[in-house]
Parts: structure tokens; sequence; C-alpha cells
């Protein structure tokens, strides 16, 4: 497999913790929406309308300006039949599509490995950030999960050169795969060798990249900025994975929802300009999802986890608008207190991997399910 | 007597603490492993360490006021006991793991700092009053919303996750454990149960600790029907009932299965996945029922046991951050002492995927193998590389001299058996120490031209054995406890 | 905050409580875990902050008037010449230049009187001028630098260039013993005082390192010590004694007998009323919070002490990162 500089990129932004939906497209002329939530609803003067009945948070500037360009794809009531409300399953179920039993296997695991059969590229899925999600996650599947791109790879003590060779080889020869040793030793064996692998290509990275682009200062910020210098160094990344945390707002909703959406707002904005400078924007696609929506009524000082949510696509390979219907949220329609979903969330990865990346839908998100028109 | 077998000891205290030195191994084996077992399970008995000359140094521990600064406290603390309290750190860790509770949200270190200290304290005994402790502990009050738990706007946070998480866990033999309504119900039962302040702010003059507080006039007084019990209950009540439950049992013996035993399921799949070592939960159930619910009672049967002693429970656990980076500060003898730089090593828990006291959700952290992927793996690799074969370490320097002091003869293996040894027995797989044992022997081959006994042949001499346990300690192998 | 309180600024009533200078901050009008105060010739407050690992901003030594307006900030964090990491005490030579001890890079820096960096000495070792971890400075009326040399268990006395002079001291609880000593005062005449830190006692030496008396005990009543560090000695040769893990400072006479102590009555400060004006939601959550402001008014490990010529008691109160000022009656 050989990558060309056309080749569709898929960028996922996990919102972390349960991103409340209804505070980020708010139905801001719907009555229910202000005597549901009398304490963390948002002022109707403030909200930034994308059409008559829905409207973004305040804080989602830079996004509703993609928006208008007709670059944001709105996903309404996204979720799954038997919604979970613990953050485990929930994130679990996101990750591996897998609502009904315990999944160990990613989907975009599968996507990568569907991209890149033989995985000869150990940079075909690269996460920004600590540890490495299970959307990722599949046997035999390598990943780079890169917190600092400019120190990353193995046995960086050694320093001299003869030495770092040897130790580096002999290094490779003890995490060769040996017969019978279990699953945890090949995964050990594996996961080291691509680690190897790896390093070696993304420890050029940092020289080349060249940019005017000013990131602001914010976790998700300077992951997206790390994902930019990868993606324009041509490495054959094809799928980008990083989280921006904090979204649990069971309380002090406010203020703290409202920062999270400022940093995002600002590290798209400031990504997608980077893109754009290098030419690139046409081949991205950004997809940003949450594990579950939230509450309807507030605490009376933020919200308890919920069911159906939002995702978002965002990007020049979108086309943009509100997508499935926004769910009802008359008492009688909600399901214990939550919002009902409208489109299953799999069926939305299966739009992004068939019709964005051309790959089978099925076999990576187990099963047919409604498609959008987003990409 | 004779000796009590070092592997089983060496497993043992990598077990039960961060693991031992070769000296300490020579000084456990004088004693029976029961002996061992019964000294490890009382660390209130050893010696504390010594606070006065913590402060004088960290002076910025006691109004801590940064994640990265209680985090470090805690991989000093627990560096610090290694030696003489094992168990009341890996407990603590244990519990934290448990009762997943975040700095990035409690913002108060202090108060968080306290309730690690709950679990070092009770954290070996009684269960109901751990729960009770944990109930009234100011960070999980504040973490899990029951300052805003009130009785005319109930918030059910904390008594979702007390059932979800801390005691009963969502279901066990493929049932569900609680209804929607039990969690109502416990949520209810909690109210009142607050803190004295939530003022988060820092200024001007710094933090203080919260405590708790009960307010009886936001406590609701209405009956609640819980777990099939109807009753005006409040929180100990609640409590009273869970620990009751052969769900609790279950829960409890699987967690301490998981952490001290050998790695099994994540908690999410125990509702429908039945454990792995089925008898051995049994027996820790039953010890649970008998005891009371004594924590230390359920430990001392579980060390005793043969699936504890087995050879399928050895290396049969990936190590967690904390025990790569506090296992490796013990083995080598460093920050026993206060003195700069224990906050950069200690970053390294976090980086390795593990931000202590800052877990990423209640849930904690997925263990187990799941500690591994392509980003910690290099984080670990590195970080025990560089640190086992740095010289000025005096746990290195000892281990170095022990090993000048027993061979005269260097060959390949001995060499590479020697090492393992010291490193607290652990063990290659044959094919791995043959291409190791290829590389020895190519170092070996260059120093026919020196002197033996001179100051180059022993400086020589000394490299070989650095270079081998950093090739142990970068291994696969070495990745397990 | 109100300033009134159930108990006495002082249990004896030598003193009276004056002002508090302070904020918690990194930089600029604030301090960062204050650990020495001191008056300079200038006239000027300066206080060294330790602040914390993952703010290396915050190690700097701070200066304003002694009417708590902030002036400027000197001395970088790190291991370079001038710079400074663990920070433990300030002192002025006759000639005005700044001294500052530095227990992790076991060496004394010295500024001149426009707070420039000029030269180093000490060096980690146990030799004659070299340092383990020195804590406390001080200059004798002779012009000669005493410095506590803490893990070496002894007191040395250098020339302003740190040439070696005398030392005296060994580990022990014997008179003329030290187990970590930390702060050190000099009288008008030229005696020493060092307080012995882990022997929860005070000793006096004449400058040659004689010992002439000391007093203390473990504990927590009056004349007792749990851990004492900063120590001062006014113009009437009364001492006093940062008691610092009983959060209060102790004062005695020149014969050590128990006189007054004080536990800190700090109301707000000026800075602090400045940062208040600018965010009304951090005073609401500080009114909010009336159960604790109590608390916050003692102090927190206080560290160190300093008198004037004027019997103002300047008091570092380390976690609370302030400088409490009492006023001698």
């Amino acid at each position: 497999m050989t990558s060309t500089n056309k080749d569709p990129i898929l960028v996922v932004v996990q919102l972390t913790g349960g991103n409340d939906y209804i505070n980020t497209v708010i139905p801001y002329q719907d009555s229910l929406y202000y005597d549901s939530r009398k304490t963390v609803s948002v002022a109707q003067e403030e909200v930034l309308p994308v059409s008559d009945e829905l409207a973004f948070n305040p804080a989602l500037t830079a996004v509703k300006d993609l928006y208008d360009q007709g670059k944001v794809a709105v996903i309404n009531g996204i979720g799954y039949p038997g919604p979970n409300r613990s953050h485990f399953r929930s994130m679990d179920i996101w990750h591996t599509c897998e609502p009904e039993k315990v999944g160990t296997e990613g989907w975009l695991g599968r996507a990568i490995r569907d991209l890149d059969p033989n995985a000869e590229n150990v940079l075909t899925g690269v996460n920004f950030g600590r540890g490495l999600p299970r959307a990722m996650a599949l046997t035999g599947v390598p990943v780079a999960s890169v917190a600092v791109l400019e120190t990353y790879g193995v046995l960086t003590g050694i320093t001299g050169e003869q030495e770092r060779i040897q130790a580096l080889d002999l290094f490779s020869r003890m995490y060769s795969p040996i017969m019978g040793t279990g699953p945890v030793m090949d995964y050990l064996g594996s996961t080291g060798l691509d680690a190897l692998k790896g390093a070696d290509i993304l420890k050029t990275v940092p020289a080349h990249y060249q940019s005017s682009i000013e990131y602001s200062d914010s976790i998700i910020g300077r992951n997206l900025q790390g994902i930019a210098k990868v993606l324009t160094a041509n490495l054959g990344t094809r799928i980008f994975y990083t989280e921006q945390p904090g979204y649990d707002t069971h309380a002090n909703q406010g203020p703290v929802h409202g920062i999270l959406l400022d940093h995002l707002s600002h590290a798209i904005n400031d990504f997608y300009e980077d893109l754009k400078e290098h030419d690139t924007a046409d081949k991205v696609l950004i997809y940003l999802f949450t594990e579950f929506g939230r509450r309807v009524k507030d605490n009376g000082s933020g919200t308890d986890h919920g069911a159906g949510g939002l995702a978002l696509a965002i990007g020049d390979p979108v086309t943009g608008g509100i997508y499935s219907e926004f769910p009802s949220m008359r008492p009688e329609d909600l399901e214990e207190g939550d919002l009902k979903y409208n489109i299953d969330f799999r069926g939305v990865y299966g739009t992004v991997a068939e019709k964005w990346l051309g790959l089978d839908a099925a076999s990576i998100v187990g099963g047919k399910f409604e498609q959008l028109n987003f990409v | 007597m004779p000796e009590t077998d070092k592997p089983l000891l060496a497993h043992l205290l990598r077990r039960a603490g961060f693991g031992a030195t070769f000296q300490e191994l020579d000084r456990y084996s004088q004693l029976d492993y029961e002996t061992v077992v019964d000294q490890l399970l009382h660390p209130e008995l050893q010696p504390a360490i010594e606070e006065d000359v913590l402060e004088r140094y960290y002076i910025d521990w006691k109004e801590s006021r940064n994640i990265e600064g209680a985090l470090t406290e805690s991989v000093y603390r627990m560096n610090a006991y290694a030696g003489g309290r094992p168990l009341q750190e890996k407990i603590a860790l244990f519990w934290h793991g448990v009762f997943a509770t975040g700095l990035a949200k409690v913002l108060h270190e202090k108060t968080m700092l306290n309730q690690i200290d709950l679990f070092r304290e009770q954290g070996l005994g009684n269960f109901r009053e751990l729960l009770v402790g944990l109930a009234k502990d100011p960070a999980m009050i504040f973490w899990l919303d029951n300052n805003f738990n009130h009785k005319d706007a109930p918030n059910e946070n904390w008594g979702r996750e007390l059932l979800e998480l801390f005691s009963l866990g969502v279901g066990m033999n493929g049932q569900e454990n609680y209804t929607e309504d039990d969690v109502q119900s416990a949520a209810r039962a909690f109210t009142g149960w607050t803190i004295d302040d939530d003022n988060v702010t820092s200024f001007p003059f710094g933090k203080l600790p919260w405590r708790f507080r009960y307010l009886p006039d936001d406590h609701d007084e209405e009956e609640k029907t819980f777990l099939g019990h109807t009753g005006n209950f409040n929180g100990e009540d609640i409590i009273d009932i869970i620990v009751e439950q052969p769900a609790t049992a279950r829960f409890i013996s699987r967690h301490l299965y998981n952490f001290f035993v050998a790695d099994d399921v994540q908690v999410p799949a125990w509702q429908h996945t039945p454990p792995g070592d089925p008898e051995a939960i049994k027996i820790l159930e039953e010890e649970y029922f008998r005891s009371n619910y004594d924590i230390r009672s359920m430990l001392d049967v579980l060390f005793n046991s043969d699936f504890f002693k087995s050879d399928r429970a050895r290396f049969a656990k990936v190590k967690s951050p904390a025990e790569v980076v506090v296992g490796t500060l013990h083995l080598l003898g460093d920050f026993k002492f206060p003195k700069r730089g224990i906050f950069d090593v200690a970053m390294g828990c976090r980086y390795m995927g593990q931000d202590l006291l800052n877990p990423p959700s209640v849930e904690g952290w997925h263990t187990g193998e799941e500690w591994i992927d392509s980003g910690s793996l290099v984080e670990r690799i590195n970080f025990v590389a560089d640190q086992v074969s740095d010289i000025q370490q005096p746990g290195v320097r000892a281990m170095v001299d022990a090993l000048l002091d027993r061979m005269d003869e260097l060959d390949p293996e001995s060499v590479i058996d020697a090492c393992l040894e010291l490193l607290g027995h652990m063990r290659l797989h044959e094919k791995n120490k043959a291409h190791l044992a290829g590389e020895v022997r190519a170092m070996l081959a260059q120093r026919s031209g020196l002197v033996a006994g001179s100051p180059e042949d022993r400086l020589f001499a000394e490299n070989t054995f650095l270079h081998t346990m950093k090739m142990i300690g970068s291994s696969r192998e070495y990745q397990f406890a | 905050m109100t300033t009134e309180t159930e108990q006495p600024v002082s249990t004896q009533g030598f003193y009276r409580y004056h002002d508090v200078i302070g904020l918690l901050s990194p930089a600029g009008p604030g301090f960062s875990g204050p650990v020495a105060v001191t008056t300079g010739p200038d006239g000027m407050l300066y206080v060294a902050n330790r602040a914390n690992p993952k703010q290396p901003d915050g190690v700097r030594v701070s200066r304003c008037t002694t009417d708590g307006d902030y002036l400027d900030q000197f001395g970088v964090w790190g291991e370079g010449p001038g710079e400074f990491i663990w920070v433990t005490d300030i002192a002025f030579n006759p000639q005005g230049e700044v001294y500052l001890a530095d227990e992790h890079s076991h060496r004394i820096s010295v500024f001149g009187a426009d707070r420039q960096f000029t030269r180093t000495f000490g060096g980690h070792g146990s030799g004659p001028g070299e340092l383990d971890r020195p804590s406390g400075l001080e200059f004798g009326p002779g012009g000669n630098l005493y410095v506590v040399d803490t893990l070496n268990h002894r007191v040395q006395a250098l020339t302003a260039n740190g040439e070696f002079v005398s030392k005296w001291g060994a580990l022990g609880d014997a008179e003329g013993q030290f187990n970590m000593p930390w702060g050190i005062a000099i009288d008008i005449s030229g005696d020493v005082y060092v307080t012995d830190w882990r022997n929860d006692r005070v000793q006096k030496f004449d400058a040659e390192g004689n010992f002439l008396m000391a007093f203390g005990a473990s504990g927590g009543d009056e004349g007792q010590f749990n851990r004492p560090n900063g120590i001062s000695v006014d113009a009437d040769g009364d001492i006093y004694v940062c008691d610092w893990l009983n959060d209060r400072v102790q004062v005695f006479d020149r014969t050590g007998g128990f006189k007054d102590v004080l536990i800190g009555h700090s109301g707000m400060s000026k800075w602090g009323r400045t940062l208040l004006a600018a965010n009304p939601d951090i005073e609401r959550k500080l009114e909010l919070a009336v159960q604790n402001i109590e608390p916050k008014r003692r102090f927190y490990r206080p560290v160190s002490v300093h008198v004037d010529g004027n019997g103002k008691v300047y008091v570092a109160d380390c976690y609370r990162h302030r400088v409490q000022i009492y006023q001698k009656l």
C-alpha cells in the first residue's frame, strides 16, 4: 500500500465525560429548554443561531463561522438502544460498537486494519495523548501513541551511536515473537517493535514542520497542533485521534462548559487554518463525539448523565447543515428523563468509514445502520 | 531453620509491596513465610518515616497547590514506606483505584491527600467502616457532588457510584444487582452529607482542607426502599445493607484478586463474565463473611493460599505505572531522604498512563495488559533502562558490588542469572536469555586485553553488569510483577 | 473579614498587631512559600520565596516597602551563576551586599546593593568552607558571615568572601552539639544564637563558638518547642523564636526565660484588597467561607522572624504566603 498525497484522512476528537448536547446545540426557541434548565440554560440572547430552531453555544464562535461556510455538519440525536449512563461502559460502547457485550476491538482499529491490511506503515494510526483509546485497539494493529512528539522513542538514554544501534538491535530480537508465551507477551512484543519503527520515522517531523499559525494555549490546542505536524509531514497517517477531557459537568456547569467549548472552538479554528496553509484542508475530515449527552432537567448546578447526544463533522469535505431530527424534549417523549436517539451512532461511523474512507462499513461497525449524507 | 524460598518471597513482596532488594530478601528469608505475611499485614507496628524532615525540605507539600505536587508526594511516600510498611502503601493504591477520585475536579490537594491517608489508616480494616469513612470524605463528597445532594433536589451521582463502582457492582452472574429506584433511594439517604466549605479559591492566603459536615435540615427523612428493605434510611443504614450482600463479597473479592493475584477481565465485564479462578474468589468471599468484612483477614487468606503461591500466579500481573516507578526507586535506594528531583521522576507515572490522585474518571484506570500501549511501553522501557544502569544510585552500587564479589569467572549465562536474581528473582524466556547472552559474550570478549583485577578490569566488569541489567530492565518479561 | 477575635494578640500583652503584607502569587506583588524575611539597609522588606517544583518562576526575592507597597523582585530559579533553587536565608553585610543561601546547590550567592549578582562560594562537602544544606545566614559585628551548615551539624564563620575562619559543632545533643540546626541570630555584642532544630532548643555561643547557654525542650507548653527554626534578637536582647510545628512565635528574655507568644492575627493585606476589588467572585467565595476565616488568621508554619530597630516584628508566615507584622509595646 502506497500513500499518495490525496488519501482521505480522519481526525477524531473525543470529548470525554459526556458533553452536554443541548447546551452545545441549543433548541433556543423551545420554552421546554428554559423550563427544564432553570440553572444551566444559556441565555437566549447570547446563543449563535444556525437555524430557526437550533443555535450554537456562544463559546463556539469559530465553529459557527465554519458552519456559515458550509463546513460543519450537526448530527442530532445520536445514540444507541438501551443507553448506558456509565462513563466506562458508554465510552467503551462508542469505541467498540458493542452495546450488548463488552467489546475489546475498536472501530478505528478495524478501519486502520482495512486501510493497511499488512501493517506496512506503523504510523497509519496515530493517537495524540497519553495511553491508547480503545477505539484504536485491535490486536495486530500498531498505533503510535504520542505524548510529546519531540521526545518520542525507545532507549533514548543510550546516547553513543554505536551502542544505540547495538542496543536497539538486541531490543528488536528480544521483542520478536516466541511461540507459546501467551497473548500478553505477544502483545508486548509487537507493541515494542512497532514503537521502534514508528519512533524512527516520527523523530524527523518537528524539524520539518513550518507554520505561521499560533495555536491558542490549551490541551486540545496542543494536541491538534501535534496532529497537524505529523499530518503535514505526509507520513501516510490516515487516522488521528485525540481527546479533550473535562465534560462531566454534574456541577458548576455554566463556567466549566463555557471554557471547554471556548478552547475547543479556538483549537479547531487554528487546526483548520493550519491545514489550509499547507494545502491539505480538502483531505481532512474532523469528527467530534462524546460518550453520552446529559439529562434534560438540570440538577440545580449541572446535569447528570443522559443518553442521546451530539456529533459534529467539520472540514472541507463536509456538506454542512443539520442532520437527523433534534430529539423531542417533551416529557412523554423522554426515556427515563433522557432524550431518545434518532440515529444510531454506528450509522454515523459507517458514513465516515464508507463515504469518506472508502471502507466497508458493516464489517467495521458490526452491522448495517442508517447512514447520512454529510460527506 | 532452612531459608524460606526467595523467589516466593520476591513474589510476595512484589504483590504486597513494590518489590524487595536482595538485602531485604536475605533478611526475610530468615523468617518463615507465614511470619513474613503477618508482618506485612501489620504495617502499623513498623516505624513511621520522619515527617519533620519531609516538611522541612518539601516546603510546598503542606499547602500543596497543584496536581503534580500531590502526585509527587504520593510517589515519595510510597517509596519511603516501600521497605518498612509496603502493604500500607499498596492497600492505599488499591483503594485509590477502586474509589477513584480525581484532583482535576476536586482541586484541593490537601483534601485529596487526606483521602489517601484514610485508605492508609483504614484500608486493611473493616470494609463497612471504610465505606462510612469514604462517604464522609470531603474529597469524595465534592467529587461525586454529594454537596449538591439536597432534600428537595437530590443529586444521584454518589448514590449511583457507591453501588456501581464501590460495593455491589452493576451485576453478577448475568443478573443486575440493583435498580434505578435503588440508586435514587441511596441518593436520598445521603442527603445532608456535605462539606464545610466548597470554596475553591486559593486567594488570597492559600487553601484549607475541607471537613465533613452533616446538615440534618437538608436530610430527606422520608421512607426509602433499598434492595428490598424499607425504612427511613440514613447513609449508614444503606451501607449496612450493602455490606451484607453476596454481590459485595463478590465485587470486593474480584478486586482483591485482580490487584494482588493475577490480571483478570476488567470491571465492566464482571456482570457477565465469571472470574478466571472461581474457586479462589469463593474462598475470598467466604472469608469476607466469616471475618465480618475484614480486609486484613481476607488478605491473610489470600497471601497464604495455594492460588497465590502457585506458579500460575507468578508474573501473572502487568505492573501498574506506580509499581514501575516506585519499584524502581526502591530497588535503587533513591529518594530515601528528601532532595530535589523527585518531581520529575514522579511525573513518569503520569506519562506511563497513571496520573496518581487524578484518574480519568470515577471508574479508575484500565489495568493489566491495558496499561500497555505503544506510548506507555516506550515510557516504561526508557524509565527503567535509564535508572537501573545508574551506578551513582546506592542500590545499583550495592548490586554491582555484590556481583563483583560473587563472580570470579564471568560467563554470559552466569552474569545474566546473577543479574536476574539481584533484580528480584526475575525471569527471562530461554530464547531471550540466549539473545542477551550473545550480547554479553561479545562484550566479555573485549575484556581479554585487560589485566585481571586491575581498576580497568573492574570497571569493565561493572559496565558489563550495568548493561546487562539495563537490557533486562527493558525486556518484555520485566513488565510483569 | 473581621479583625476582632477572642484570643489576645499576644498572651502577655507585650505586642500588638500592626499589619500584614502578602498574597499568594508566583510573581509581582505577592509571595509563594516565603522562607526568609529581613529588612535591608535601604529600609525595605526583603522576602525570599521557595515556591514549588511546578512553578519555578515563583522562586525569587521580593522587595517591598514596610507599608506593603511592592517594589521589585530579583533572582531566578536555576543552578547557574546567581541562580538558586532551594533558597533558605538572606543576610546583608555591613556594605549592603545581599547574601542568599541555597541548600540544594550548597552555596551562598552574593548580590550587590543594586541586587546584581557578583559572586558565589561554598560547594558541597564537609571540609572548611564547604557546606551541606546551608540554612541560616547572619553577619556578626566584626564583619564575619556565620552560616548554619545543617547536615554537617555545625556553624561556620567565614569572611565576606567565603574564606574559612572557624567552625564549631558536631552531631549530638550535648552542649555545643547540634542536630540539623536551622536558624541563626547575632546580638549587638556578637553572641550567636542558633535554633538547634531537631534537639528542640536554642543554644547561645560567643563569637568564637564557646557555649554560653541553652534553653528549650520538646513540647507544646510555654518555653517548649516543636522544631524551632527562625530566630531574631532585638535591641533589648529579647529573643524571638519561630516555633515552627507549634505554629507560633515565642519571645524570651536574655536569660532564656519565657516572655510572650504570638499565634497570628492576620487581617487582610493591601495586595489582597486589590485582588478582591478586581475579582468580586473571589470576594463572594470568601464571604461564603465564613467558618474558614478564623483559622486563616493564624500562623501556618512561621519560618523566619526579624525585628527591626523600631520594635517591629516581621514574621514570614510560610504556608499563608504573607508576612505578619507586630509592634513591640
